[in-house]
């Protein structure tokens, strides 16, 4: 059976949630230039782009100053956030937050800004390849293994951590398919990584070495073998229940209802064929399901690129490293190994962050009566022009009434005097900030 | 030995910069301290103006010290700072050899010390 493919009307508004869902949201014009390709052709190019532009003003601090991602506190998630600002590949950067999120490291544990950032560069060399080969490599990765405590792992002293995350979190799920014994079998297949630590460099040389090994008989999902790292990844690649496991953890980075049954089976056919993510992406990307199901909030830290993305503005501040925290994102720190809640993406303390995040967003465009255009005291031109700053989003009528009804009750007692100029770019600043932290700018 | 206090490090080889200089942007090299560790970003500076950032990932609080392996080179010091707090000092740093310790009791002893290469 094919997968249901969306064979509705691929419009602007269709194309702008597609952007929003596998990228940071459309540029200037971006939205309608992508309905035009149709809906096979805006998937592929998002799933098959090019070499990476960065388009717009190159990164700086507060100062001026460029970024050190690698030797300043918050440079590394401004770094990272100027590549989804600026990207070409808006797939492939949304992937890596993706991996991000999946693998999740934080740096709390780690300690080392260049590490991370290692870390980041093969999240996005792999970001629409084969999830073998990132599993592989992810878990030889220096940051993950002094994360999840690998190079702690020893035939004299195993260590579970690594080897029960790979399974609860990373292939099959939590209790899905493998036992207490398991983890400590595979524990033991994980043994021997370490690493030299150089006084002021910290820790270097990351390698295997054979006597940390435990070369021993081990028992894993009811396989024996002298198993090692390899093995341990593969054996989780191969369990019959990894493909449901990695399915259903993709769509629901992109759509917020689980798959029907036969999609799932299907994209799980697609996925078992040799692990590649590519061809389930284009599957998920061009579903129903995501044009046509529930709307899905935007992660802080995509809602943020995207506001940036929208208004044409690069990074200038490192403001938005202590927001992205208010608002529940700092790259590179997730809360947990289970990586970011989603539920909690628009609760009562994170949704201040947001509405902080529209504020330093918008700030440099604010309007006064002393400076800028002239605002017309119109309060349809007004909204116009809220609409016009953000990139001409697509709301719904009844947002769009609801900001005109606010616009008209604000100007109703300035019709002369000092009022008359004063108020229209004071309710124009407001008008940007309501629709900028509204339900349709909010969720995709 | 006495510790000299950041504006005693003026008279030094290592000494607290000024206004910024125009043109290229100061280097910049990040110190992490933990117990018992410190953990810089690069080992190695060019002569000139630098932004050292101090950033203690430790459990408990931690001073820096940071003085140029000379006779008679004075020191640069960071006040003690607590968990998860950091400082940053721009320094004018000449040619040389630094060591860099936290000079809090035994901290040096059990492992915060590095070297900073300039050159």
């Amino acid at each position: 059976m094919a997968i249901p493919r969306y064979n509705g009307r691929f419009g602007k508004a269709q194309a702008e949630r597609l952007l929003w869902r596998a990228g940071f949201g459309p540029r200037q014009g971006e939205a309608e230039r992508l309905a035009k390709l149709g809906l096979d052709g805006a998937v592929r190019s998002l799933t098959r782009p090019g070499p990476e532009k960065l388009v717009g003003p190159a990164p700086k601090d507060d100062k001026g100053r460029p970024l050190a991602p690698i030797d300043a506190y918050g440079h590394d998630h401004l770094w990272w956030l100027d590549r989804m600002v600026r990207t070409s590949r808006p797939l492939a950067e949304r992937m890596t937050l993706v991996w991000h999120d999946w693998f999740a490291t934080s740096n709390a544990g780690v300690g080392s800004q260049r590490l991370m950032l290692q870390q980041n560069g093969l999240l996005r060399r792999h970001a629409l390849g084969s999830f073998k080969e990132l599993l592989l490599e992810i878990t030889v990765d220096p940051a993950m293994l002094l994360w999840l405590s690998g190079t702690e792992n020893s035939r004299r002293s195993p260590n579970e951590n690594y080897a029960r995350e790979l399974m609860e979190l990373f292939t099959l799920g939590e209790g899905n398919g493998y036992t207490e014994r398991d983890v400590r079998e595979q524990a033991r297949a994980l043994t021997g990584w370490r690493y030299t630590w150089r006084r002021g460099a910290g820790a270097t040389d990351f390698r295997f070495d054979r006597e940390r090994h435990d070369p021993g008989q081990k028992v894993v999902f009811g396989r024996r073998g002298t198993f090692d790292w390899r093995d341990a990844c593969n054996l989780c690649l191969q369990h019959p229940r990894h493909p449901r496991f990695v399915v259903e953890k993709l769509w629901s980075a992109f759509v917020p209802v689980p798959p029907d049954d036969a999609t799932r089976a299907e994209l799980e056919r697609l996925y078992r064929a040799d692990h590649r993510v590519r061809p389930v992406l284009e599957a998920v990307l061009a579903h129903p399901a995501l044009y046509t199901g529930p709307r899905m909030v935007k992660p802080p830290v995509v809602y943020l690129a995207g506001l940036l993305r929208g208004l044409g503005r690069g990074i200038d501040t490192a403001s938005w490293v202590w927001l992205g925290g208010m608002a529940g994102q700092r790259l590179f720190y997730p809360p947990d190994v289970a990586g970011w809640d989603d539920t909690r993406w628009l609760d009562t303390a994170t949704f201040r962050g947001r509405w902080a995040l529209a504020n330093y967003a918008l700030g440099p465009y604010s309007l006064s009566d002393r400076k800028g255009p002239t605002v017309p005291n119109d309060p349809e031109a007004i909204v116009k022009g809220a609409l016009k700053v953000l990139g001409e989003p697509t709301i719904r009528p009844a947002t769009r009434a609801l900001l005109l009804r606010f616009a008209r009750s604000s100007l109703a007692g300035a019709k002369t005097g000092w009022k008359a100029k004063a108020y229209p770019p004071l309710v124009a600043n407001a008008v940007r900030q309501l629709l900028a932290t509204s339900p349709d700018y909010q969720t995709s | 030995m006495r510790t000299a206090t950041l504006l005693a490090g003026l008279v030094a080889a290592v000494a607290l910069a000024g206004g910024q200089a125009q043109g290229a942007a100061p280097q910049r090299v990040q110190v992490t301290e933990d117990e018992w560790s410190l953990v810089l970003s690069r080992q190695r500076l060019r002569p000139g103006v630098a932004l050292v950032e101090v950033f203690n990932i430790g459990q408990d609080a931690h001073d820096l010290v940071l003085r140029r392996n000379a006779k008679g080179a004075a020191s640069v010091s960071v006040p003690k700072l607590d968990h998860f707090m950091r400082k940053t000092v721009r320094l004018k740093l000449v040619a040389g050899s630094y060591t860099l310790w936290c000079s809090l009791p035994r901290h040096r002893e059990r492992g915060m010390v590095a070297t900073l290469r300039v050159r």
